[in-house]
C-alpha cells in the first residue's frame, strides 16, 4: 500500500511549508517533497507602480531580508536611471549588506537552528527554541542575540529603522554616513568579535563530537554552486560577477552578468508547490540543480580576503571538503551552519575595513537622473543566496513586468533532494504500516530543510509556535495515520 | 473697524469682521482638523472635518467657510463632532488605497496626521480596494490616484496661484478622479508649467516628485519653502 | 369645429403617439376632410400616461369630450368618424375597449392650475398659447403693476417652492429684490431628476409658454434683465419645445429687454441642487457649495439670483389672473394652492394629477389612482421616504409628510405593492445617491457607498445587529455632515423604512455575523 507522510507546517523557517514523504507499496520512500503553499503575489501587485517605489515596496516583502530586496531594487533602479552611484554610496550599500547578512545569519544559527543540537533532537518541541536555549545556555543565547542586535543596529543607524527601511534608492543612498555613527559601529566590533570567537570554538567542538554524523549525512550530494565573486575571485556580496563551480571544484561558468540571467538560468513551476524551481539552463531540468547561499559562496570564492575569515574558511574546508574536490568543496548541507559562522566573521572584518576607508564619509551619496533605460536586472547576495530583481518599465517608469528570483527558490531542488536523503538515512525502512514516527526522526527531516534557512517571502515568524502536522496517506489520498504536534 | 465677539468652547474672543470660524479657532489655539483647507486657497468645505456646532444654527457649519457673526456660540469638540470626524477619516481610508508603508508621504502626510489627531486607530468600514492608476507621464512629477482624497487643493493651487488650471475633477461619486487637461496624460498637457505647486499643495502622497521614494517627502511647510526658493 | 387632440408628450410618444397622429391625418384625408373641417391638434399631457397614446375627441356639436387611451393606429379611422358623428354606432363600438372614463375620480378630482393648459394648448404654437391667454398676465404686470405689487400678490397667495424645500416664494422674491442695487438674475430650475418624478417634464413639453411667462413675471418682480432655464439633457423633447418657444417669444418681441436663455445640463442629478445648478450654468463643474451665502444674496456670477422650479413659476400666471386670495383659498395650513404629482408604481392609473394641498394620500393613491393592496407610498424621491398604508389618510402638505419622516418633495409618488422588501427599496435609492453624488464632500461620496453595501447585506438576509447599528450611526453622520441636500437626504429612505418597517431589517439579521 502506498502512503504519504506529511510534515505540515515545517517549523522554524520563515513562512509556511510542508514536507511530504511519498511511500511506495512496500513502505519504502518513493519521493520527498518540500511544498511551499503561499502564493508570492507581489510580482503581480508591483506591476503599475513606479520603479522608484520598489526599494521600499520590496523591502516590505519580509522582515528577515528587507535589506537584500532593497539593495537589489536600488541596483536595478541604478540601471534604469543609467547612473553609477557615487563611491560613498557604493561603500555604504556594501556596509548595509554586510550588516544584513550578519544579523540574518545570527538569527538562523542561534534562534532557529541551534536549539536542535544544543537541546537535543528529541527534546520537547515546546521548549526547542530560543527560549529553551536561553534557559539551557544563557551565555550563548545572549551572545547570539547580541550579534543579531548589532547587525540590526548598524542597519537602523544607517537607514533610520531596523526593518522595512528604504534607505538605498535608485542612484545611491538617501543620507551620508555621520562620523559619530561610524565611531559607534567601530566601538561595538570588539565585543562582537569576542562573541564569535567563543561561538566558533564551541561549535567546532560539537562538530568534532555529537554532530559528526549530521555533518556527513545531511544533504551531502554533488551539485553546482553559484555565487557572486569579486574580480579576483574573492568572496563578494554585492558587486562582481556570477560564477558557478561544481563539486569537483571545476569552474563551470564565470564572469556571468546578472543582466543575462535568463540565458543561463531557467525556471520551472511544478503543480505541487508555488515556489519556482530555477535550474542551470545548460544542464537542463532537473539536472541543473545548483545551490546558493553561505555554502555556495564559500565553495565558489577563492578566498575571503580578510585574515580571520580566511583562517575559518580553511578550517571549514578542512573539515568538510570532499576528497573528489581535493578538499576544496564542501557538499553537505549541514555545513551551511558553519558557513554562516564563517560569513559572520567575514562581515565583522568587512564592516571594520569599510569604516576605516575615509571615502565612506563623503557627503555625495546620490546620483539624480531621469529614466534612461526600460529594463534592468538588480542583483546582490542576500543572506540565503543570490537575489535577482528583474524589472521592465514603460516610458514613464511604471513597472510593466517584475520577476524576482529569490535564494530559497534556487535552493528548492536541493532542499527536496536533502529531504529525501535525510528521510532515507534516518527513518526505519521499510516503514511499518501504522507505526508512529519518532519525534527525533521527523525533526531531523525538518532540520534538513532548515540548513538552507529557507525564507518563503513572507514575514511570518514562527519560532516554534506553529503546529507540526504529519500525515500518512495511501495512494488514493485517504488518511491512514496522523500526528499533530502543537 | 469694529470687532465681533464670539464664544468658542466657552472662551470669549474678539475678531475683526470677515474672520472665518477656522481663523477664529486657530487664533484661540483650538486645533480643528482640516484636509481640504490650505491657507491662500479659496475654501471649499469639502472634507467636512472642520465642522463645528453653532448654537441656533440648524446644521453643522464648516468652519473654513463660516464667517463669524456677533455673539456666535461655537462648540468644536463635542462627542458628536468627535465621532463624525473619526468616521470621516475612516471613510477616506476605506475608499482609497492608502498604504502608508510604501508611500512617499509616510511621516509627512496630513491624512496620517489627521487620523492620529482624531484617534482613528482602526477602520470599521468596508475597504473598497478600488483599482486606480498612476500617471507618471510628467517628466518631474507623478500622480498616484490610489492616494488621492479629492481635497482639490491641487486643482485650486493650479487655478488660483499658477492660473494654469491644469487640474480638475471628473466623473461622479466614488468614480471621481482628478484629471489633467481634459483627461489627458499629465505629461501631454501643455498648459502645465511644471511649477510643482500642486505637489506642494497635496496633503497626501498622491502628487509627488518622481525623485522621491518611500517616506521621503518633507512635511508641507518645508516642502513649500524648497519650491519657493527658501522664501517663507 | 371638430377637433382631435393628440398627446405628444414623451410618455405617449413612447407608446406610439407619433404613429397614431400620422394615421389620424391619413384617416382625415381618406374622409376627404380638410384640416379646417377637422383639426388634429398636437397637445401636451392628457394625464393618464399609463394608457398612452391618449387622444381626446372634441365633437363638432360641442358635445362633451371623449378620451381614448392605448389607441393603435388602426383605430384612427374610427376616431375620426366618432369625432365627426358622435353617435356613429360602429365607431363607438370599435373604440369601446379604448375608452377612458373621463368622469373617473382620476380626472374628476383634479384641480388644474399649473396644468390648466396641458392637453389644450399646442406646445409648439405661440399663437395657440396666446389664444389661451399666455403672456396676458406678464403684459398686465408691465402695464399696470409695480414689481412690489406682484411680489405682494405672490406672497399673499401662500405659494411655496414646489421643488421640494417649500421655501415661501414671495419671501424669496422679496429677498432678491431687496438686495443692494445692481444686476440680478432669475433662473428656472428645470433639472427634474427624482426617480418617479415627471411633472415638470409635462409642463415643459406641454405648455412651455406658461413657464416662460412665469419666469418673465418673476424677472419683472425682482428687477432682473437676464434669466436662464436650466434643463436636463435627458429631456430632448422639452429642450426642443422650450427652444422653439423662446425663439417665438423673441420674434414676437414679448421679452421687452429681458434676455432669457436656455442652458442644458449634462446629466448630473446633483445639478438640481441650486448652488450646483448655478455652478453648471456658469460653466463650471456642477458641484454644490455651502450656503450661506444663499443664491438670493450671491448667486449666478456672484449676483443676487432668484431660483424657482418649473411648477412654482408655472403657477404664477394663474395666481395673478385669478388672484392671490383664490389661490390661498385652496389648500390647508401653511401649504396653499395645488400640487402636481406624478403617480407611478403598483396602481392602475399612472400619470399626472394636480390636487389641492390637503387632499389625503389615500384619495390620490386609492380613489384617483385606483390602487389596492398598497404597502406604502414613496414620496420625495431619493431624499424622501415611505408612508405606510395605515397612514394614507394623512392630508398632503409640506409639514404633515415631513412629520411622517418623508417629504413632499418635487411630486414623485411611487406606490409600493405588498411584498416589496423595504431594505431593497432603501438600497435602490442609496445606490442612486451613491451614483449621483458629485463626489465633492467625503460623507456623501464615501458614506453612501458604505451605506449601500450595508443595505446589500440586509437585502441578502445576511445583516446583523451590528450592521443595523452601523447603518443608523453612519446614516446620522451622512445626514448631519454632508455638504448639500443630496447627501443630507440620502439616508432618509433608510430612516423612513426603519421607522415604519424596522421588523423587516431585523428579520434580515438572521445571517452569520460578518
Amino acid at each position: 500500500m502506498t502512503r504519504t507522510i506529511t510534515i505540515d507546517p515545517v517549523t522554524r523557517i520563515e513562512g509556511h511549508a510542508r514536507i511530504t514523504l511519498q511511500l511506495d507499496g512496500r513502505g519504502h520512500l518513493a519521493d520527498a517533497r518540500f511544498q511551499v503553499l503561499e502564493v508570492r503575489g507581489f510580482e503581480q501587485f508591483c506591476v503599475g507602480r513606479p520603479f522608484t517605489e520598489m526599494a521600499g515596496l520590496t523591502s516590505r516583502i519580509c522582515g528577515i531580508c528587507p535589506v537584500s530586496h532593497q539593495l537589489a531594487a536600488a541596483r536595478a533602479g541604478d540601471k534604469l536611471l543609467a547612473v553609477q552611484p557615487p563611491e560613498a554610496a557604493q561603500l555604504l550599500r556594501r556596509l548595509l549588506n554586510l550588516a544584513q547578512i550578519l544579523q540574518s545569519h545570527a538569527l538562523s544559527f542561534f534562534y532557529l537552528s541551534s536549539p536542535d543540537w544544543l537541546l537535543g533532537w528529541s527534546s520537547d518541541p515546546a521548549r526547542r527554541n530560543i527560549f529553551g536555549l536561553m534557559a539551557a545556555d544563557p551565555e550563548l543565547a545572549r551572545g547570539g542575540i547580541g550579534l543579531r542586535q548589532f547587525g540590526q543596529q548598524v542597519i537602523e543607524r544607517l537607514g533610520g529603522r531596523r526593518i522595512h527601511q528604504a534607505w538605498a534608492v535608485p542612484g545611491g543612498v538617501r543620507t551620508p554616513l555621520a562620523p559619530e555613527t561610524r565611531d559607534w559601529i567601530l566601538a561595538q566590533l570588539p565585543q562582537a568579535r569576542a562573541t564569535m570567537a567563543r561561538v566558533l570554538d564551541g561549535y567546532k567542538r560539537l562538530l568534532d563530537g555529537p554532530l559528526r554524523h549530521e555533518q556527513r549525512s545531511f544533504g551531502s550530494f554533488a551539485s553546482l554552486f553559484m555565487a557572486l565573486v569579486g574580480p579576483d575571485g574573492c568572496w563578494e556580496t554585492l558587486d562582481g560577477a556570477l560564477r558557478l563551480v561544481d563539486s569537483r571544484a571545476q569552474v563551470v561558468a564565470s564572469a556571468l552578468s546578472a543582466d543575462d540571467y535568463d540565458r543561463f538560468l531557467g525556471e520551472v513551476l511544478e503543480d505541487w508547490s508555488v515556489l519556482k524551481f530555477p535550474y542551470y539552463r545548460p544542464l537542463g531540468y532537473p539536472k541543473g540543480l545548483y545551490r546558493v547561499g553561505p555554502l555556495a559562496r564559500l565553495n565558489v570564492c577563492t578566498a575571503i580576503g580578510t585574515p580571520w575569515a580566511d583562517a575559518e574558511l580553511a578550517d571549514f574546508r578542512g573539515r568538510g571538503g570532499t576528497p573528489a574536490s581535493g578538499g576544496r568543496i564542501v557538499t553537505a548541507a549541514f555545513a551551511y551552519h558553519q558557513a554562516r559562522l564563517v560569513e559572520i566573521v567575514a562581515c565583522l572584518e568587512g564592516i571594520e575595513a569599510l569604516l576605516q576607508d575615509p571615502r565612506i564619509l563623503d557627503r555625495r551619496v546620490r546620483a539624480h537622473a531621469s529614466l534612461n533605460a526600460l529594463e534592468a536586472v538588480g542583483v546582490g547576495e542576500a543572506p540565503r543566496g543570490t537575489l535577482f530583481h528583474h524589472y521592465r518599465v514603460d516610458d514613464n517608469g511604471l513597472l510593466t513586468a517584475v520577476n524576482l528570483i529569490i535564494a530559497t527558490g534556487q535552493n528548492n531542488l536541493a532542499m527536496n533532494r536533502t529531504v529525501a536523503q535525510i528521510a532515507r538515512a534516518c527513518l526505519p525502512w521499510p516503514l511499518p504500516a501504522s507505526a508512529a514516527i519518532p519525534e527525533a526522526l521527523l525533526n531531523r527531516v525538518e532540520a534538513g530543510i532548515r540548513c538552507y534557512d529557507p525564507c518563503l517571502s513572507c514575514s511570518t515568524h514562527a519560532a516554534g509556535a506553529m503546529p507540526l502536522h504529519i500525515e500518512l496517506r495511501d495512494a488514493s489520498g485517504a488518511l491512514l495515520c496522523e500526528t499533530v504536534r502543537d | 473697524m469694529t470687532a465681533l465677539t464670539l464664544t468658542i468652547d466657552g472662551e470669549l474672543l474678539a475678531v475683526p469682521p470677515g474672520t472665518t470660524l477656522l481663523q477664529a479657532c486657530r487664533q484661540e489655539g483650538v486645533a480643528l482638523p482640516t484636509l481640504c483647507h490650505l491657507d491662500g486657497l479659496q475654501p471649499v468645505g469639502a472634507c467636512r472635518l472642520c465642522l463645528v456646532e453653532v448654537e441656533g444654527a440648524g446644521r453643522l457649519m464648516a468652519a473654513c467657510l463660516g464667517l463669524v457673526a456677533e455673539g456666535m456660540v461655537v462648540r468644536t469638540d463635542t462627542p458628536q463632532l468627535r465621532a463624525f470626524r473619526r468616521l470621516t477619516v475612516e471613510m477616506l481610508f476605506a475608499e482609497g488605497n492608502h498604504v502608508c508603508a510604501v508611500c512617499v508621504a509616510n511621516g509627512a502626510c496630513e491624512l496620517q496626521d489627521v487620523a492620529v489627531a482624531v484617534g482613528m486607530d482602526h477602520v470599521d468600514l468596508t475597504y473598497q480596494w478600488p483599482q486606480r492608476p498612476v500617471d507618471a507621464s510628467h517628466p518631474r512629477f507623478a500622480i498616484d490616484h490610489n492616494r488621492c482624497i479629492l481635497c482639490t487643493r491641487c486643482v485650486r493651487a493650479c487655478d488660483e496661484l499658477e492660473r494654469a488650471h491644469v487640474w480638475d475633477v471628473a466623473w461622479r461619486g466614488s468614480h471621481c478622479r482628478i484629471i489633467a487637461g481634459l483627461d489627458q496624460p499629465w505629461g501631454s498637457v501643455e498648459a502645465c508649467t511644471s511649477c510643482g505647486q500642486c505637489v506642494d499643495a497635496c496633503p497626501t502622497g498622491a502628487l509627488f516628485d518622481k525623485q522621491e521614494t518611500c517616506g521621503e517627502r518633507q512635511p508641507r511647510p518645508q516642502r513649500a519653502r524648497l519650491h519657493r526658493g527658501g522664501l517663507p | 369645429m371638430a377637433q382631435i387632440r393628440c398627446c405628444t408628450a414623451s410618455g405617449c410618444r413612447a407608446a406610439g403617439g407619433d404613429a397614431l397622429q400620422q394615421a389620424l391625418q391619413q384617416a382625415r384625408g381618406h374622409q376627404g376632410l380638410s384640416p379646417a373641417a377637422l383639426s388634429i391638434k398636437a397637445v401636451g399631457c392628457l394625464r393618464l400616461c399609463g394608457r398612452g397614446p391618449l387622444v381626446a375627441l372634441d365633437p363638432a356639436d360641442g358635445g362633451c369630450q371623449k378620451l381614448y387611451g392605448a389607441v393603435p393606429p388602426a383605430s384612427a379611422l374610427a376616431l375620426v368618424q366618432l369625432t365627426l358623428a358622435p353617435h356613429a354606432p360602429g365607431a363607438a363600438a370599435a373604440l369601446a375597449a379604448h375608452a377612458v372614463d373621463g368622469d373617473h375620480p382620476f380626472f374628476a378630482l383634479q384641480q388644474p392650475v399649473v396644468l390648466e393648459g396641458l392637453g389644450r394648448v399646442d406646445p409648439e404654437s405661440i399663437d395657440d398659447a396666446l389664444a389661451h391667454g399666455a403672456y396676458s398676465q406678464l403684459q398686465r404686470c408691465r402695464a399696470e403693476a409695480r414689481p412690489e405689487q406682484v411680489r405682494a400678490c405672490i406672497r399673499r397667495s401662500g405659494l411655496r417652492g414646489r421643488g421640494g424645500a417649500g421655501y415661501p416664494t414671495g419671501l424669496k422674491w422679496d429677498t432678491v429684490a431687496l438686495q443692494p442695487p445692481g444686476p440680478r438674475l432669475v433662473v428656472c430650475n428645470a433639472d427634474e431628476g427624482d426617480p418617479g418624478a415627471f411633472m415638470d417634464r409635462a409642463v415643459l413639453e406641454g405648455d412651455p409658454h406658461r413657464l416662460l411667462e412665469g419666469l418673465a413675471i418673476a424677472a419683472f418682480a425682482v428687477g432682473a434683465e437676464l434669466g436662464y432655464v436650466y434643463l436636463r439633457a435627458e429631456y430632448p423633447l422639452a429642450i426642443a419645445r422650450l427652444r422653439r418657444a423662446l425663439r417665438q417669444l423673441r420674434q414676437r418681441g414679448l421679452l421687452q429687454g429681458l434676455d432669457l436663455q436656455l442652458r442644458v445640463g449634462a446629466g448630473a442629478y446633483v445639478c438640481g441642487e441650486e448652488t450646483a445648478l448655478l455652478a453648471s450654468i456658469a460653466g463650471g463643474r456642477g458641484t454644490p457649495r455651502q450656503r450661506p451665502p444663499y443664491p438670493a444674496q450671491q448667486g449666478l456670477f456672484g449676483r443676487p439670483t432668484l431660483i424657482n422650479n418649473v411648477e412654482t413659476l408655472a403657477a404664477v400666471p394663474a395666481i395673478l389672473r385669478r388672484g392671490a386670495d383664490w389661490y390661498a383659498a385652496l389648500g390647508t395650513g401653511r401649504s396653499r394652492g395645488t400640487k402636481v404629482f406624478s403617480l407611478s408604481g403598483a396602481l392602475p392609473h399612472t400619470g399626472l394629477v394636480e390636487v389641492p394641498m390637503g387632499t389625503s394620500l389615500r384619495t390620490v393613491v386609492e380613489t384617483m389612482g385606483g390602487a389596492s393592496g398598497v404597502k406604502a407610498v414613496q414620496t420625495g424621491g431619493p431624499a424622501g421616504g415611505c408612508i405606510p398604508s395605515a397612514l394614507l389618510d394623512t392630508p398632503i402638505a409640506y409639514e404633515t409628510l415631513a412629520e411622517l419622516g418623508s417629504m413632499l418633495g418635487s411630486g414623485g409618488m411611487v406606490v409600493l405593492p405588498e411584498g416589496l422588501p423595504m431594505p431593497q427599496l432603501a438600497r435602490y435609492f442609496m445606490g442612486f445617491c451613491a451614483a449621483e453624488s458629485c463626489g465633492k464632500c467625503v460623507p456623501c461620496r464615501a458614506g453612501t457607498v458604505q451605506l449601500a453595501q450595508l443595505l446589500d447585506r440586509f437585502c441578502a438576509g445576511r445583516g446583523s445587529a451590528g450592521d443595523l447599528q452601523q447603518l443608523e450611526q453612519l446614516g446620522r453622520m451622512v445626514q448631519a455632515t454632508s455638504l448639500c441636500g443630496l447627501g443630507q437626504g440620502a439616508p432618509n429612505p433608510v430612516f423612513s423604512t426603519l421607522r415604519h418597517f424596522r421588523h423587516e431589517y431585523e428579520a434580515a439579521c438572521g445571517g452569520a455575523p460578518r
